[in-house]
């Protein structure tokens, strides 16, 4: 892959979007469970009527978006 | 052509005087006259003359410059640099010997394999029973006879008493057999250098005890012997460094279950006392995005400050703010408050300016679900800006620190053993462990190792975990660097004395050996004292302190020095540099060596210092205050090597090599504290914030909704640099995003430009929301690799190489003393320098290395 | 050979801007690549410098019954481009129940090109052409949306297998991280690696009638089209093998 250019390059100094990737090549037998994301997702999916209509959950009652 | 022969127009040009340029273009056409300098190898030796050449790059020609080249040349020619990028002067030196042992090498590394397999398979639980089944079926005796008789032939090479000829093939044997066994992979020959280590110094001390203090002679006597319990003192610590550090266990985290509703609750301290809130939020982000259930985490900030804004902070973040009315012993009785009013399972701890990456808890909880009687995890202090010794020898990231060693060996050391101790920080301990050693002990100044031995004494378990998954700040100046080291130092005396790990119940012999070795390892300060005066000691005082011949103290004391050093590489060589270890050392003996003295006579005395961290050295400034006992130092040794002239000219003729080598002593002594003192000349530190440098894809968003594709150079918690493909001529000030990755998540976080350097545009972050902060410091901090770097900069270890980098360090630190001097005593002694350094142009350097990578 | 179809899940989604940036991208890399315009709408030559008032193409070609294989322009080595030529509505219609009734003119179309490129890249319309879009079988099928509430909707009850290419994310939005969040969620492996982001090199390539690595090599948009290509190139490399 080194000689690839663009996004898809990865050298021995730049690390990878996904952080978790250095990490498993150094540990054992280990897997990480991304608890972060999993609560992230439920909020995208309330934060939006739509969103929250179509997977079949019900908005939040202050659906007003973040900025 | 005639340019090409006679160049005097373009050494004109270059700045050269007339007489110069004539020279020079003389013996340029001679050159050409000789050498057949338009052949394509020539050439490119004259195209990269600023590579092979750098005393003459980039500065006018000089009359005396052929002489250099000629030098350069004759010195490349010998060393010949090029195939590697480093030096080995043992292999240009001795490259057939070097051969020869590599060939044996070859032929038994199998053998090594085999046994590192078989003393790996033993170290196995299940293994370790069946030999001990097997050992006790019978085969007892032959052990136990072969041990005797090991131990015997062992007692006999260190005792038996040698003539200067004997000894010298002996130690010629002994040598030539850790040469070869250094070069076999695994650890089995590492256990046999050990072994070839220990009995050439318990021979030396041996020697030293039976045959080399003059009884005849009271003061030689007493300063002897003071010598010689300072030598003892540093044996016994290189015998408790090998039983510690032989065999490091690794161990790899323990896997979590997959239902979570098994995972067991977590308070996550965060101990503030004086500390900035700039310093304690960063920490309290990342805590925010640490990977756990969140109806199963708990943060906590423990403000002993009792300050409002932190209580403010906590509660826009949503994190719990804990104080109490006193602030009774200090940290440990901040934590003990905080434990009776949480009651997660598990507490995890965090100095304040300690930042957890998220992967922190799934990588260490796994064990204490495992084993019931663990009581500790504890990860690597990692530090994300230097320390001051590192900054002022402009070694950070190149040279290891005291840490590596501690993190990275010593510690993994020490776990074999369950002996791992708490470090204060970055750790996670089990609640019923610590209520029934009574919470976090607060006896003594080092209430974390303290609390770790209490819990060892009743049967808990300790785990190590080498994977640093936090980092935090060193601290700024040197004096409270310094000041740290004493707290330690004064903390781990206490703790010998009032819980001496050698006695009392409940601990293996191992975790005694572990825990005596990392305190008495802290009172190392007076015996670096007495080495560094003992040769004056003999030039000064004409005491016969080693009273044996020259010759043959060289014989016996060099092995020693080899066989540590030799072994030490192999072990420790990617966690400390030989020599370094003495150079720190030496820095903290003075300050060190009366708190531990005071601490182990009255225990309860001294005060308590919090280790100041977060701020900023504002010029370049000599600390004369901490360098002046080492200033002393230096002026007596000096004075000692005048007394060796003196000696050395009108003494007995038999005395002369006494004379050499404790001459020679002190020039190491000279250099060691030039090295100490090069410490103290604190470097200016302009940052607001400490960079950390990071490669990571980024992208960046102009206003006008270009976005560009660039590297993340560096990040702090203000800002970040992004090295793009173009020069964008951004003017300071220009508005632009910055986004940042991580996962399957991009953040972009708004900013304006604050300086452009070429393609690297450094930009300053507008104020952030909380979320913002949150999602930055996940995107950068608080990532599961951020650390993991650590260790894996350093080279592999050269002791030759290291001594003399250790010697340069120690010149540097006179001329930076030179430097700091009044300017009339400049002035007295530019004359000479001017002379030295106009010598020293004609010294053969190291090629520019930018030709190699 | 391989053949790409690019189709927008609606109008407007920059499938064209696409197409061109792709088809460049794999060029540079050293492929032979073809791109087809499928759009009546004829847009695609604007990105590689053809001139405005240029009526030649394939459907053009139908029409006045002349070959379309001398329709192609090589714009640059390896790199050649197929119009669809400057017809009326009528003639669209009518070209597309010929092709309804012709379903093998395509695919015979294409077979014959098989030695002379490694990829042909259809720039397919969005809407209900089943002429135009119909008969190909193409190796790589990829569908182009925008990351907005519409496409969402849009994507609900498609169940296919065609990947998805996300053209114009802002990463500042809240809606569309949730959204990308979310697809990734649903789509998994369906999702093309990277999104293309709201550039304005992109918006502005066009304008200057080139594809945007041509453009605007150094921009963010380009260096993800050029790491799709590579993209492209590895999942060609694990059909051969598998």
């Amino acid at each position: 892959m080194a000689t690839l250019p663009g996004t898809l390059q990865m050298n021995h100094e730049q690390r990878a979007r996904d952080d978790l990737f250095l990490l498993r090549s150094k540990v054992g037998e280990w897997r990480h469970l991304d608890t972060s994301r999993e609560e992230v997702l439920m909020a995208a999916l309330r934060r939006w009527p739509l969103l929250a209509e179509l997977e079949g959950l019900e908005p939040l009652p202050d659906t007003e978006a973040e900025t | 052509m005639k340019a090409n022969l006679f160049p005097y127009a373009a050494l004109r040009q270059r700045g050269a005087s007339r007489f110069t340029a004539l020279w020079l273009a003389c013996c340029h056409c001679l050159a050409w006259l000789v050498l057949r300098l338009e052949q394509p190898g020539w050439q490119q030796v004259r195209a990269s003359r600023d590579v092979w050449f750098p005393q003459v790059a980039g500065r006018r020609p000089l009359p005396g410059d052929p002489l250099r080249y000629l030098i350069q040349g004759c010195w490349l020619l010998l060393v010949r640099p090029w195939p590697e990028r480093s030096f080995s002067l043992t292999r240009n030196l001795f490259g057939k010997g070097q051969g020869v042992g590599r060939w044996l090498a070859a032929r038994l590394a199998p053998l090594s394999r085999a046994w590192t397999r078989r003393i790996e398979s033993v170290m196995e639980p299940e293994r370790k029973a069946a030999w001990q089944r097997r050992i006790s079926r019978g085969s007892t005796g032959i052990y136990a006879v072969l041990a005797v008789c090991a131990l015997l032939l062992a007692a006999l090479s260190v005792t038996q008493p040698f003539g200067p000829l004997a000894q010298l093939a002996f130690v010629i044997l002994l040598w030539a057999m850790a040469m070869v066994v250094r070069k076999l992979p695994g650890r089995f020959p590492t256990l046999l250098l050990i072994v070839l280590s220990v009995l050439v110094s318990c021979r030396y001390l041996w020697w030293r005890y039976t045959s080399t203090l003059n009884w005849n002679d009271s003061l030689d006597l007493v300063l002897g012997m003071t010598l010689l319990i300072a030598e003892t003192y540093s044996w016994l610590i290189l015998i408790l460094g090998y039983v510690q550090t032989c065999w490091p266990l690794r161990r790899q985290p323990t896997p979590l279950p997959e239902d979570t509703s098994l995972w067991p609750t977590v308070d996550l301290m965060i101990p503030t006392y004086n500390e900035p809130l700039s310093v304690v939020r960063t920490t309290v982000y990342a805590a925010l995005g640490v990977d756990w259930p969140a109806d199963k985490l708990n943060i906590y900030v423990l403000d002993d400050g009792r300050r409002e804004a932190f209580r403010e902070f906590a509660a826009e973040v949503g994190v719990g703010y804990i104080t109490r009315t006193d602030n009774r012993h200090a940290k440990a009785g901040n934590l003990n408050h905080a434990f009776t009013l949480t009651d997660g399972e598990l507490i995890a701890i965090f100095d304040c300016d300690h930042i957890p990456a998220r992967t922190f808890l799934q990588l260490t909880v796994g064990g204490f679900l495992q084993d019931p009687k663990l009581a500790l995890v504890q990860t690597p202090h990692h530090f994300l800006s230097p320390d001051p010794v590192e900054r002022n020898l402009g070694v950070f990231r190149r040279s290891p620190n005291e840490g590596e060693l501690f993190y990275g060996l010593v510690q993994d050391g020490n776990d074999m053993w369950n002996a791992a101790f708490f470090c204060g920080s970055c750790a996670v301990l089990r609640r019923t462990a610590l209520e029934e050693v009574g919470g976090v002990a607060v006896e003594t100044v080092t209430e974390d190792a303290h609390t770790a031995l209490r819990m060892h004494r009743l049967g808990w378990n300790s785990a190590y975990m080498r994977i640093p998954q936090a980092a935090g700040l060193a601290t700024e100046s040197l004096s409270a660097h310094v000041g740290q080291r004493i707290r330690w130092a004064r903390g781990m005396a206490q703790i010998f004395r009032i819980d001496n790990p050698l006695m009392g119940r409940g601990l293996t012999l191992f975790q005694r050996l572990c825990y005596a070795n990392a305190m008495l390892h802290f009172l190392a300060g007076l015996p670096r004292l007495v080495f560094l005066l003992a040769p004056l000691a003999f030039l000064v005082l004409h005491a016969y302190i080693i009273y044996a011949p020259a010759a043959l103290l060289v014989l016996y004391i060099l092995p020693h020095m080899i066989h540590s050093s030799l072994t030490a590489a192999r072990m420790q060589g990617k966690y400390r540099k030989t020599f370094w270890g003495e150079v720190y050392e030496t820095v903290l003996a003075w300050y060190i060596a009366r708190p531990t003295t005071v601490a182990l006579i009255d225990p309860s005395k001294g005060s308590f210092n919090v280790t100041a961290k977060g701020g900023l050295m504002e010029e370049e400034q000599f600390d004369w205050r901490i360098a002046r006992p080492y200033l002393a130092l230096a002026l007596l040794n000096i004075l000692g090597l005048g007394f060796a002239v003196w000696r050395f000219m009108t003494g007995p003729v038999d005395q002369q090599g006494t004379v050499i080598v404790t001459s020679l002593w002190v020039f190491y002594n000279l250099l060691i504290i030039g090295a100490a003192v090069a410490i103290a000349a604190e470097a200016r530190q302009v940052r607001q914030s400490h960079r950390v440098r990071f490669k990571l894809p980024a992208s960046l968003k102009l206003a006008s909704g270009h976005y560009y594709r660039g590297t993340l150079q560096d990040y702090s918690e203000g800002g970040v640099a992004v090295e793009l493909p173009e020069a964008l001529s951004l003017a300071e000030g220009t508005e632009v995003s910055v986004v940042l990755g991580r996962g399957e998540q991009d953040y972009s976080f708004p900013g304006v430009v604050a300086r452009e350097d070429g393609s690297v545009i450094g930009i300053r972050f507008n104020e952030m929301s909380h979320q913002q902060m949150i999602d930055f410091v996940q995107c950068t901090f608080a990532r599961a690799d951020a650390w993991l770097d650590w260790l894996e900069q350093q080279e592999e270890e050269r002791p030759l190489q290291s001594l003399v980098e250790v010697l340069r360090v120690g010149f540097r630190g006179y001329l930076c003393l030179y430097r700091f001097l009044p300017l009339w005593v400049r002035e007295l002694f530019a004359p000479v320098l001017r002379l030295l350094r106009w010598v020293a142009s004609y010294l053969p350097r190291w090629p520019k290395t930018q030709r190699f990578s | 050979m391989s053949i790409i179809r690019l189709q927008g899940i609606r109008g407007g989604v920059g499938t064209t801007s696409l197409v061109a940036a792709l088809a460049y991208e794999l060029n540079r890399l050293g492929q032979r690549v073809l791109v087809v315009d499928h759009c009546p709408e004829n847009m695609l030559r604007l990105h590689f410098e053809r001139p405005f008032a240029e009526s030649g193409g394939w459907a053009h070609a139908w029409k006045e019954q002349q070959d379309w294989r001398e329709q192609a322009w090589e714009l640059r080595s390896g790199l050649c481009l197929l119009p669809y030529g400057r017809v009326d509505a009528m003639t669209v219609g009518r070209l597309d129940h010929w092709l309804q009734d012709h379903p093998d003119e395509w695919p015979l179309r294409l077979a014959e090109l098989t030695q002379s490129f490694d990829w042909i890249l259809l720039d397919t319309p969005h809407h209900r052409l089943s002429g135009h879009c119909g008969s190909l079988r193409p190796d790589l099928d990829i569908q182009v949306l925008r990351p907005d509430a519409a496409c969402h909707a849009l994507l609900q009850g498609r169940e296919t297998v065609r990947k998805l290419m996300i053209n114009g994310y802002d990463p500042a939005s809240r809606l569309q991280q949730d959204l990308l969040l979310l697809w990734r969620h649903q789509y998994g492996d369906r999702l093309l690696p990277l999104p293309v982001y709201q550039d304005e090199g992109m918006a502005e390539s066009m304008a200057y009638k080139q594809p945007v690595g041509a453009h605007a090599v150094n921009s963010q948009a380009a260096d993800t089209l050029r790491s799709l290509a590579i993209w492209c190139l590895s999942q060609q490399g694990g059909r051969h093998e598998g």
